[in-house]
């Protein structure tokens, strides 16, 4: 069943893209039509510079979320004070939508590995991810949204599934949710993650975000590459996750082997057709009953 | 194993090119996943973002060297060096370094000895684009300055800039690869260069032995006094006019 409190206001809406390195030029000098851009907001934390300077020129025409690595929610350290605040500032200095990260560590001992890594999901795991996530969501004064990620690892010590561990840390912290539609599909074909237990049992109401973006096959697994554009499994998951969560500000994300601006933006135009001619959660019964 | 030795076994195999027993034990199968496979995948793709991030950073080191070859060199390098910095553009800041050691090891690279002359200015090049931007220069406060105190004046330097001097015509060489035209010719001689951000553009400019025995001096607290032994306080104004030095205080004497 469609949760019916999932019809609720975004303070942005439509399908933006990833604002990446060769495309800030375009975009300051052609003002493209996208409804709002993405950054992944640890390439933007130096008090200065000219990559500091282009991103308050774009934030003065397209609205911006912040998208971060860093935040390393499941670390065993505690989490970096300064880093927060360098995020809260830049937050405050572009008028951010909001602040996202993912549900994952990311760093420890000041090492870094620019990668999401999972950790083992169970009760003590996420008893420590509600004392980081309220730690962080009262420096920054507002909630964060948390993204699931594409993992390949299985932890012995797991002892939850990744909806049931979601589910409780949302309950418990008010946080938010962006949902990866590509990182879910490469769980489901990587892990055996049951995609429909995870859509159905989803505190719909509190997606605030979806993730679209391309998987690259390799010889047993898929992985969650960034290079190429959204796979078909992936759009029709997308379409699926709108009956529940209609009009959720959606993103393109495509990190490497970038392709032209144009083709980013007819990826985003997809998914804004999509968006705006849902289909129903039940054609597929529909259809086999017919058949 | 507590959580953090956990973390910190898949951190460390995750940035280097081992497997701990310890840790694979901690892992069950994940779909055709196999526990060895699942953390080499994690090390190939922490190993291809610090690749990519000096390939693009010292991109005409990748032209001189070739790409392949360029990736071997950095291989051991990337293993050896975790990212210490949560801006993955600011990694690699040790490699010029690398380079000068490799030098002297690798047979194949007798040929290049200007190499890490060049990476380290593809650096300072890359970095200077992160650094913050510096104040305009008081010019009303310097004009105030007491008499008696005028010898005392020390200045600073912009944190957007970097000064380096060079046995090999290296800047030439950066222009000509830039300009997709490069040129094979090397001959040797001093060379100083300020590397620098100037209103939005990134500049590199030739610069005199003089000058840089200024700036030199600068960094070293050199005052204006100190300055007009060397005969070199004529040269000041032309640094603040390029933004080189951004502000001045007065030495204790
Ligand atoms: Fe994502």
């Amino acid at each position: 069943m469609i949760d019916s409190s999932a019809a609720q206001h975004h303070p942005i809406s439509g399908c933006g893209i990833g604002l990446r390195a060769p495309h800030v030029h375009e975009i300051i000098t052609t003002h493209p039509d996208i409804p709002w851009l993405e950054i992944l907001a640890d390439n933007y934390l130096a008090e200065g510079g000219l990559i500091l300077e282009h991103i308050q020129e774009i934030a003065q025409r397209y609205p911006i979320a912040m998208h971060c690595v860093g935040l390393s929610i499941g670390s065993a350290e505690q989490p970096d004070l300064d880093y927060c605040k360098k995020l809260k500032q830049l937050a405050e200095n572009i008028n951010a939508c909001w602040i996202s990260d993912h549900l994952c560590f990311s760093s420890l001992g000041g090492h870094y590995s620019h990668d999401l890594l999972p950790f083992p999901l169970n009760r003590q795991t996420l008893a420590l991810c509600v004392q980081r996530i309220d730690q962080i969501q009262q420096l920054l004064g507002q909630p964060i949204l948390l993204e699931n990620i594409s993992s390949y690892m299985h932890y012995a010590a797991s002892s939850m599934s990744e909806i049931e561990f979601i589910c409780a840390l949302t309950d418990l912290t008010d946080c938010q949710l962006l949902v990866d539609a590509n990182n879910l599909y490469v769980n489901h074909v990587n892990k055996g993650l049951d995609i429909d237990e995870f859509i159905t049992h989803l505190p719909h109401h509190r997606v605030k975000e979806i993730h679209l973006a391309g998987f690259q096959p390799m010889v047993n697994f898929l992985l969650d590459a960034h290079n190429q554009p959204v796979a078909d499994p992936v759009w029709e998951l997308y379409a699926r996750l709108l009956n529940y969560c209609p009009d959720t500000p959606t993103l393109i994300e495509w990190d490497n082997d970038i392709p032209t601006l144009d083709v980013l933006l007819a990826e985003a135009k997809k998914a804004d057709s999509i968006s705006q001619h849902p289909i129903s959660d039940d054609i597929e019964t529909v259809a086999t009953a017919s058949a | 194993m507590t959580l953090k030795q956990l973390q910190q076994h898949l951190l460390e195999q995750t940035l280097g090119n081992t497997l701990a027993l310890e840790f694979i034990e901690q892992l069950r199968p994940c779909g055709e996943l196999a526990p060895k496979q699942q953390i080499l995948i994690y090390q190939q793709n922490a190993f291809a973002a610090r690749q990519t991030v000096l390939l693009s950073t010292y991109a005409v080191c990748v032209q001189i060297l070739g790409e392949r070859y360029f990736k071997h060199i950095c291989k051991a390098y990337i293993y050896a060096t975790p990212s210490t910095h949560i801006d993955l553009n600011l990694y690699g800041e040790t490699f010029p370094d690398y380079l000068a050691e490799q030098l002297l090891r690798q047979e194949a690279l007798k040929d290049f000895p200007y190499l890490p002359d060049l990476a380290l200015l593809e650096w300072h090049f890359h970095r200077l684009f992160f650094v913050a931007n510096v104040p305009e220069f008081d010019f009303a406060a310097f004009a105030h300055i007491e008499t008696g105190n005028q010898h005392h004046l020390q200045f600073h330097l912009a944190e957007s800039c970097f000064f380096m001097p060079s046995d090999f015509p290296v800047l030439s060489l950066w222009r000509s690869h830039k300009a997709a035209n490069p040129t094979s010719t090397m001959p040797a001689g001093d060379e100083y260069y300020c590397i620098y951000r100037q209103q939005g553009d990134m500049l590199i400019d030739d610069i005199s032995s003089d000058l840089f025995t200024l700036l030199q001096g600068i960094t070293q607290g050199w005052t204006l006094g100190t300055m007009c032994q060397h005969n070199l306080d004529s040269l000041l104004p032309q640094l603040i006019e390029k933004g080189w030095v951004s502000r001045f205080s007065i030495a204790h004497v």
